[in-house]
């Protein structure tokens, strides 16, 4: 079946949403998802949405975007930084008066919370910078432009699995997907389309990603010659809980809630001395492995606590809600009595596609651009997180740029015709399903997949080196040989997970290749990329972008200087 | 529909049946009540409830009585604003006090017989 | 490492012409979810198996189905506190896709009829509209809401009338009449004052217990049924 769209958005998270709301003033807009639209993995998202409103003490969107700035090691582009920052406080202020249901002051105002890395005054002390909903920030954001998106006459395509991205002679003509419930074909045939697919976690074995972040639409434009920007860069939030990788929200440690070693010692005082647990990320991660690593685990074991304990236990239960449940029903502990075991989990992909700060997808290091192809939220790379992102900042990435590549797309629809989908890419789509159901040899998805995601997690996560990339690049191409040999038991053309499954795990190895060749070639740490044979930053050789290029089988690398305007990198010390 | 049963289902389901019992009940009753002008009927009717299947038949009105009754008070409370976390409290308390005056109700009924 | 006995309702209605129950053992860590024993069978013994997931912690609402007799999420069921072996089956009351997936549809058009969005003509303030944290209290169990339909699938009332608006769509409905920052309270309520609306709803509890997010479902209806009550008066007066 052929639709024909001015805008068609491929995803149906905060990003999506809000770029459709606002091509659906302009034009006609089609939303695909895989999932049902509230599904989507912007409900995770607990702790908060950041803007210097300054409601609860004195903030200014200047601090914000230095802070973003350090926090990104440097490596993000300032003056898209500075266009996030800016805008925070009129798009929080916006989602308000959509109907997200914010947490309140005693005033009546939004609430806000400390968060690690935001700052008061360039990194004197925490300030209250995060926005939030209880507990579940992105599922009431989420929730209210879903709810916004239906006066609009918003056509959304549930359950829809896109197979390929067409673009022909540098220009995008629109998606090709499968509907899941009947195995039917459907050609979006669109003015400009809009990437917004979310992230990748699931390239890890411990994760808060859900099961649906594949990153299936990175992979299918980078197999079409587009680059990757930054894929070595991916966070690992420091508090997942134990075994599980189930996030417990920043939130809590900006209420009060602590890290603890085995001797019961605040541990994080001693690696960022100044704001102590409200560290980055990837600061705290890289100091929970470290403690584990110097035998100082609960019982010896790999993980530490989270003590919530000290949080007063009005403050747990009224902000807290969600987390106080997860501890109860998956570990047992009531976080207001026991502290909490926790371990670093993949939770975050900094790189993605590269876009310029109206979403536009480029093709190069150089700043050209596809025309009608746009990418906004998790997947893509503007980029505004650089090496590392600071907790909140992502819900405020999603609705910024997704608002501006909504825009932008409905200004582009103006003077653009559509182009045709020929048959011989609708064919190719279909004999991707044709060859995956009908592959035969002895492998199973499960199997080889969780060894990808054991391999990805032992030789690339928190800590990495050369000897473990190289290995890691040689698994991965063993892996890529071993899924050319997996046999699927589901024929049906009627929701075939089996079939999504194995078209997904394609995607993830594709991916999986990116992040370890990345890796492997920038040789220095900066924010989540550490390389423990080249533990420093440097400047002079690295302070650039780097995009990942498909050629044949291996991944070719070329740079792009960041942007710097106000901030010159200095040592990043909290 | 196979569905496990919980207190608030059980109460609707006997709400239910109790209702649909006593409105049957009603009709055949107001029948009999209208012939009771004729002494013949009546003096007919007066023998039939010494029948013990009737003194059976009469304590099970008895039940569905309090059982419609005190399920629909629960309701009613309900309905005004208690807590729905009572709602399974409300019903044992009812369940416990209907059959406490069940016991009672029915001992001058059923206590020549038994 | 314990092995349980999964009982699953496999039905294809596309290709079969009725539903089969079939049996699976898994091996299980007590710490495991339901939701991983159904992973373990689809990657180990049948590829066939199909059920829906995301998140895996209970908050996207995909994994909704009737455990034991009763609706729940599989991701959200710690298999430590189940017995030996485990029934599992589509959420009631919705037509069967494949398995364990549902076709939602209609549960999601119900919703759409109470008007499910802030409804606010009035010209914004520069900031933030104010509300008070009271005010934040009164909506904040509904808009705990994550759509799995595990409420509506476990109403009895909804099984005899699919008609009938059912627990999620009338929770929905509160969320936006309770917000003090919303104006559409008539026409809001307008819609859910009917026959097969608010007044088809009979205390049974069932969408309560079935509720992942422990919301009192049946406990905002009541509100909403009072509600319109106080409203019918004031309007006679």
């Amino acid at each position: 079946m052929i639709h024909q769209f001015d805008t068609v958005i491929i995803g149906s998270g905060l990003a999506g949403l809000r770029a459709a709301i606002e091509a659906a003033k302009y034009g006609s807009v089609a939303v695909l998802t895989k999932l049902f639209p509230t599904r989507s993995h912007s409900t995770s998202a607990q702790g908060g949405i950041g803007a210097a409103l300054g409601n609860e003490e004195p903030d200014s969107p200047e601090w914000h975007l230095y802070d973003t700035v350090k926090g990104s090691d440097y490596l993000g582009d300032q003056d898209a930084i500075e266009i996030m920052c800016e805008d925070a406080i009129r798009t929080i202020v916006e989602l308000e008066h959509l109907g997200v249901p914010f947490s309140r002051t005693t005033e009546g105002k939004i609430a806000q919370r400390r968060f690690g890395g935001h700052t008061r005054n360039f990194g004197e002390a925490p300030v209250r910078r995060a926005c939030y909903s209880a507990d579940r920030t992105g599922h009431a954001v989420l929730s209210a432009l879903y709810e916004q998106c239906k006066p609009l006459g918003i056509n959304f395509f549930s359950e829809f699995h896109v197979l390929d991205i067409v673009i022909e002679n540098n220009k995008c003509h629109g998606v090709i997907a499968l509907q899941i419930e009947n195995g039917e074909i459907h050609v979006f045939n669109a003015k400009s389309t809009l990437v917004a697919s979310g992230g990748y976690g699931k390239v890890f074995k411990t994760t808060s990603n859900a099961f649906a972040s594949t990153g299936d639409c990175l992979s299918i434009l980078f197999n079409a010659g587009l680059p990757l920007e930054d894929m070595e860069f991916f966070q690992f939030h420091p508090t997942g809980l134990y075994g599980l990788g189930i996030l417990i929200t920043e939130g809590v440690r900006g209420e009060g809630g602590v890290l603890i070693n085995v001797q019961s010692e605040r541990f994080m005082e001693r690696y960022a001395p100044a704001i102590k647990d409200l560290a980055p990320r990837d600061m705290a991660s890289r100091a929970i492995m470290t403690e584990i690593k110097e035998g100082r685990g609960i019982d010896g074991k790999d993980y530490v606590h989270l003590d919530l304990t000290r949080i007063p236990n009005q403050v747990l239960s009224e902000r807290f809600p969600e987390i106080t449940t997860f501890c109860k029903i998956y570990m047992g502990i009531d976080p207001s009595e026991k502290p909490i075991p926790v371990l670093p989990t993949a939770h975050y992909a900094m790189g993605g596609i590269p876009t310029d700060a109206d979403g536009r997808v480029l093709n190069d290091e150089k700043a050209g651009v596809i025309k009608g192809l746009y990418a906004a939220g998790e997947c893509a790379c503007v980029s505004v997180h650089g090496a590392n992102r600071l907790g909140c900042n992502s819900l405020l990435d999603t609705v910024v740029f997704g608002r501006r590549a909504g825009i932008a797309m409905a200004g582009e629809n103006k003077n653009a015709e559509r182009g045709n989908i020929h048959r011989d890419a609708i064919d190719n789509a279909a004999s991707l399903i044709d060859l995956t159901i009908k592959r035969k040899g002895d492998q199973r998805i499960g199997d080889v997949r969780s060894e990808l995601q054991t391999d990805m997690m032992d030789l690339c996560s928190v800590f990495r080196n050369e000897q473990g990339l190289k290995e890691l690049v040689s698994k991965i191409s063993i892996i890529e040989d071993k899924a050319e040999h997996i046999t699927l038991k589901d024929k049906s053309k009627i929701f075939n997970t089996e079939l999504l499954d194995a078209i997904e795990f394609g995607h993830l190895i594709n991916l999986s290749k990116v992040i370890a060749s990345s890796a492997l070639q920038r040789e220095e740490s900066r924010g989540a990329h550490f390389r423990d044979d080249f533990p420093q930053r440097d400047d002079a050789d690295w302070l650039k972008h780097t995009f990942a290029f498909k050629k044949e089988r291996v991944v070719e690398f070329k740079h792009k200087p960041v942007k710097i305007t106000k901030f010159q990198p200095e040592e990043r010390k909290y | 529909m196979r569905y496990r049963l919980r207190a608030g289902s059980f109460a609707w389901m006997i709400q239910r049946i109790s209702g649909v019992a006593l409105t049957i009940y009603i009709f055949f009753h107001l029948y009999y009540l209208s012939s009771l002008r004729d002494p013949v009927k009546f003096e007919l009717l007066r023998k039939l409830l010494d029948d013990p299947f009737v003194k059976f038949g009469e304590a099970g009105l008895l039940l569905l009585v309090i059982a419609h009754s005190f399920n629909g008070i629960r309701l009613i409370l309900l309905d005004m604003g208690v807590p729905t976390r009572m709602q399974k409290t409300l019903f044992f308390i009812a369940a416990l006090t209907g059959g406490i005056i069940f016991f009672i109700g029915s001992w001058p009924i059923l206590g020549g017989i038994l | 490492m314990k092995t349980y006995n999964f009982k699953i309702k496999r039905f294809n209605p596309s290709e079969e012409s009725s539903p089969q129950w079939q049996e699976f053992s898994v091996q299980m860590d007590p710490m495991e979810r339901l939701l991983d024993g159904l992973i373990k069978i689809k990657d180990n013994s049948d590829g066939t198996l199909t059920f829906r997931r995301s998140c895996a912690h209970g908050i996207c609402g995909s994994c909704a189905m009737k455990i034991n007799g009763k609706n729940g999420l599989a991701c959200q069921t710690l298999i430590k506190n189940m017995p030996e072996r485990i029934t599992i089956e589509p959420l009631a009351a919705y037509p069967v896709i494949k398995d364990l997936v549902v076709d939602m549809t209609q549960f999601f058009m119900k919703s759409e009829e109470v008007l499910p969005y802030l409804i606010n003509a009035e010209t914004p303030p520069e900031r933030e509209r104010l509300q008070s944290k009271d005010e934040q209290q009164k909506i904040l169990e509904s808009i705990t809401c994550i759509m799995c339909g595990s409420c509506t699938s476990s109403c009895p009332t909804y099984w005899s009338d699919k008609e009938y608006l059912g627990p999620a769509a009338l929770l929905k409905a509160y969320r936006f009449i309770f917000d003090s920052r919303d104006r559409a309270f008539d026409e809001r309520l307008g819609r859910i004052i009917h026959a097969q609306g608010l007044w088809r709803c009979h205390s049974i509890y069932n969408c309560v217990e079935a509720c992942p997010k422990e919301i009192d479902i049946t406990g905002h209806i009541t509100e909403l049924k009072r509600l319109a009550v106080k409203n019918f008066f004031k309007r006679n007066k």
